[in-house]
């Protein structure tokens, strides 16, 4: 497939590093050129020095023979115009991203969609979602949505106290709730294990589940019984993700406290917002956290602008009495070493969010969508079983699939089924297939 | 300030009023008043036209009023037309003195409603009918209706909108002051219409149904009748009235929607709500109070008689069916309340209004909440929109200057009176332009028998009250006359 990438930013980079993985051609505009030498002395990619929206550097990115343009510049006015030109030079798909909600409205006479964009990403937006599931579901590592939000895969940490700690799957207790629930894959000790009926769940495993939304809630419910009721979140930041957040958390059964160091966003903040309490300080002072009142019950959770800040800002709340801490973290390179940090229960990144996010929508031929899971090398790859398909009729037995893969669920109609070995393929069934990196491509030739 | 310009435009608004005064003697000479009041009117209608004409003449020029000739304008031209306004009282000799004349018609102009006439059966038709078109003159502003008729104003039209709507922010419907001050005076009058034509059908004759209209949609209370609305002793006509006292206490720009097909701005807009809630909330206490001390015998004439009094104060009316002076005191307190909180902005109503008072409120509740964390950040929102602290400042300023007025006022007005209830109510019945205070200024005594020095004092108070204190305060400072 032949992409453009337009900004080449910390987005546009963790994208490149994607795309190049599974041999895709890319080409990546940026106006700086020495980020392009940069990126392109790491992978193998064609890289042009210009405006994202001129047309001259359109066309010579190869605009027209192209099948999907991302346009993840800084300026929301760029990306559009990006889109727009290249959906009239006939771009399939284009991705755009918005920081500004602003464009995202819709009316008679404006749309995105009317302007040429095929698919809106607000990188604000995923980071608040993201980190809204982590807090609402503390037992969850990651939460990631799959078939069109009709199902999500889930990973949670297997403790001592849970219920799974121990449990066999072919002597599963509750055998009703695997026709309901899905083991996708299990972590354990940075090495992938893919579940079969022999597998028994150890402590420390990090696994990953799919199902429906509320079927995963009330799972997670069951096997990582929370230790304290929610009942207050801080946030640390009150900026473009905490901001968001804040507004989401204010339709949940909590209260919700913003720390914002700047004085006119605090006071932007607390204008936008309608319940929550806005203070205006440093939330790397212990004076600021008494006063947010941080105690048993309490998530924390750091949305500041820089990464050491973020940690920090942690640490300070969980030794003030946190009962949970999430960091939001940019760079790539501290996430592994912040999640071997006892104090920090969770990290974020919101470009890995982005790029998922991004890529979840990147469809070509019959893939649907795309996702991959921050701690588990492998994708999950959404198809679909067209007419003439030679797995129409076959069931997940007899199709061969590599050792390596799994098929984890199917939507038909628009209900999800948990795949099982009888279950059988539909012409017009959308199939979620995990597979590990070494496998990918194989599976990709299957279904293609 | 320029007093040429200002001048002029007091020269057209007299010209303005001259016609009106015009009508009132063609009132009197349809309803056969006797050849010396129709001789009284037409002298004062052309006094008035003269006056206006010389002055306009006079001071002809090219008029560009700046921010402050609009505060002259309004107040010295609402001085004027009262002065005008006063010679059909007093050459007809209705009114014992010029005191009495000049109380009458501020009264009528600023919508207040106190009279110093006792006897109005007895009073020739055209007198009742001015009384009521001054009133109707008043309430949405007789500068504005200039604005509205005399495009040349223009430039100079902003200004005196500002200095003459009520309320903290203007709304504005179009970007001309022109139109909207069109708009506005177009619903006005289609309400004042569509209520003369209900009263009509109700059996009352069209004189005092266009009076009553008149005077409840300008929520200024005169009647035609000594004993005010319970002379109709007829429920229909209360309903009437008491729905359209409701709807005069309602900004008209929202009337204005409703009216183009957008009747949802109603709820939508947060001083409405406050408005609807306190008017049920008193309604409910002054049904309750004065069934418990047992005023009146069934819940119904209660409920009866506290809808149209709580609507009447809060509007700031006047109209009476029942004598609150003789309620239980715990009722009557909750009636001098309404009367400080009045109707809302843009309203024909007057008092503090709505959204000053629920914006105070929010103010105080912010206030108790940063005790409690410093460090927090609070807004004052009026539904989803946080106010700026330049809009609250002047609220603040505002009620605070009220209530010093009021202090002040009724420090004066102790020497007039022989009781300290007759002196505040007094005051605040001025101040809000509302009319009726209680004891011997009740809704069923009048103002005739109170001091002259106390009726200068009122009179003034009326003015303040209409122009919302500001904008006649800025006269006093020494630094508004200076170049």
């Amino acid at each position: 497939m032949r992409v453009i990438i337009i900004g080449a930013g910390r987005t546009g980079g963790q994208l490149v590093a994607s795309l190049c993985t599974e041999n895709h051609d890319v080409t990546v505009v940026d106006s700086d050129p020495r980020v392009l030498t940069d990126l392109s002395s790491q992978y193998d990619i064609l890289t042009l020095a210009g405006s994202g929206c001129d047309p001259q550097i359109l066309e010579e990115a190869g605009v027209e023979k192209c099948q999907l343009l991302v346009a993840c510049t800084q300026e929301d006015e760029t990306n559009i115009l990006a889109c727009a030109c290249a959906k009239r030079a006939g771009v399939e798909r284009t991705v755009c991203r918005i920081s500004n909600v602003v464009y995202t409205q819709k009316k008679e006479w404006f749309s995105l969609e009317q302007l040429g964009v095929d698919v809106v990403i607000s990188q604000q937006e995923e980071s608040a979602r993201e980190i809204y599931n982590t807090v609402m579901m503390p037992g969850s590592s990651e939460v990631v949505p799959m078939l069109d939000g009709k199902a999500r895969i889930v990973g949670m940490k297997i403790s001592k106290v849970s219920p799974l700690f121990g449990a066999k799957l072919d002597s599963f207790p509750y055998p009703d709730l695997l026709d309901l629930i899905r083991f996708v894959a299990i972590m354990r000790g940075g090495e992938l294990v893919i579940p079969h009926g022999d597998t028994v769940f150890i402590e420390d495993d990090e696994v990953y589940i799919l199902g429906t939304p509320s079927m995963t809630l009330d799972f997670i419910d069951w096997a990582c019984p929370r230790q304290q009721e929610l009942l207050k979140v801080v946030i640390a930041g009150g900026g473009s993700v905490g901001l968001p957040l804040a507004e989401q958390l204010e339709d949940a059964p909590v209260q919700v406290v913003v720390i914002e160091k700047d004085e006119k966003r605090a006071s932007y903040c607390s204008s936008m917002l309608d319940r929550s309490l806005v203070l205006q300080g440093d939330a790397l002072e212990e004076a600021t956290l008494k006063e947010a009142g941080i105690s048993e019950g309490t998530s924390f959770v750091a949305v500041l602008g820089n990464d050491e800040s973020n940690i920090l800002g942690c640490i300070l709340a969980k030794q003030n009495g946190a009962s949970f801490v999430v960091s939001q973290i940019n760079k790539a390179e501290y996430s592994p070493i912040v999640t071997h940090l006892d104090m920090i229960d969770r990290v974020v990144n919101p470009n890995v969010t982005i790029t998922n996010a991004i890529l979840h929508m990147a469809r070509w031929k019959n893939i649907e969508a795309y996702s991959f899971l921050q701690q588990v090398p492998g994708q999950l790859i959404e198809f679909v079983i067209n007419a003439e398909s030679k797995h129409a009729g076959v069931s997940v037995r007899d199709l061969k699939l590599p050792r390596r893969a799994v098929i984890a669920a199917v939507k038909r109609d628009s209900g999800v089924i948990i795949a099982t070995g009888s279950t059988e393929l539909l012409v017009e069934d959308r199939v979620v297939v995990f597979a590990e990196p070494e496998v990918v491509k194989k599976v990709q030739q299957m279904f293609a | 300030m320029q007093p040429r310009a200002v001048l002029h435009v007091i020269a057209v608004l007299l010209i303005v009023v001259a016609p009106a005064m015009g009508v009132s003697w063609a009132v009197s000479h349809a309803m056969g008043d006797t050849p010396a009041v129709q001789h009284a009117f037409l002298i004062s209608t052309g006094v008035t036209a003269v006056a206006g004409l010389v002055m306009f003449l006079s001071t002809f020029a090219k008029v560009d009023l700046g921010r402050r000739d609009g505060f002259a304008v309004v107040t010295f031209g609402w001085i004027a037309v009262s002065l005008f306004g006063a010679l059909p009282y007093y050459l007809t000799g209705v009114a014992a003195s010029p005191i009495d004349a000049i109380f009458e018609t501020m009264s009528g102009f600023t919508t207040t409603g106190a009279s110093v006439l006792t006897d109005l059966e007895a009073l020739p038709a055209g007198i009742l009918f001015w009384r009521c078109l001054t009133q109707w003159l008043g309430g949405m502003g007789v500068l504005v209706l200039c604005v509205a008729i005399l495009p040349f104003l223009g430039v100079g039209g902003m200004q005196i909108y500002k200095a003459e709507m009520p309320g903290p922010a203007k709304d504005r419907l179009t970007p001309r002051i022109t139109s909207t001050a069109k708009l506005l005076w177009g619903v006005y009058l289609a309400l004042t219409l569509a209520q003369a034509l209900l009263l009509h059908l109700g059996g009352v004759d069209w004189l005092e149904a266009i009076c009553h209209a008149f005077t409840t949609m300008s929520t200024g209370g005169f009647s035609t009748r000594s004993a005010s609305v319970a002379g109709f002793d007829s429920l229909y006509v209360e309903l009437v009235i008491v729905v359209f006292m409701f709807l005069a206490g309602v900004n008209f720009v929202l009337h204005y929607k409703a009216l183009t097909g957008r009747p949802i701005a109603y709820l939508r807009d947060p001083e409405f709500r406050f408005y609807g809630a306190v008017w049920l909330i008193g309604i409910f206490i002054l049904t309750m109070n004065n069934l418990w001390a047992t005023t009146f015998a069934t819940i119904g004439q209660s409920l009866r008689a506290a809808v149209f009094q709580t609507t009447s104060i809060m509007t700031t009316t006047g109209y009476a069916t029942e004598d609150f002076a003789k309620w239980e005191i715990s009722s009557q307190f909750v009636l001098v309340l309404l009367m400080f909180l009045g109707g809302c902005a843009g309203s024909t109503a007057g008092g503090i209004k709505n959204v000053r008072a629920f914006i105070i409120l929010k103010e105080m509740v912010r206030d108790i909440r940063r005790f409690i964390h410093p460090q927090g950040v609070f807004h004052v929102k009026l539904g989803k929109q946080p106010i700026a602290q330049d809009v609250i400042d002047p609220i603040v300023g505002f009620v605070l200057i009220f209530v010093l007025l009021f202090a002040g006022a009724t420090f004066g007005m102790s020497f007039c009176t022989e009781d300290i209830a007759t002196a505040f109510s007094s005051v605040v019945a001025a101040l809000g332009n509302i009319g009726p205070g209680l004891s011997s200024v009740g809704p069923m005594a009048g103002f005739a028998d109170i001091a002259p020095g106390g009726k200068i004092l009122l009179t003034g108070c009326m003015l303040l009250g209409r122009l919302e204190l500001y904008t006649v305060l800025v006269l006093f400072l020494p630094r508004f006359w200076q170049k």
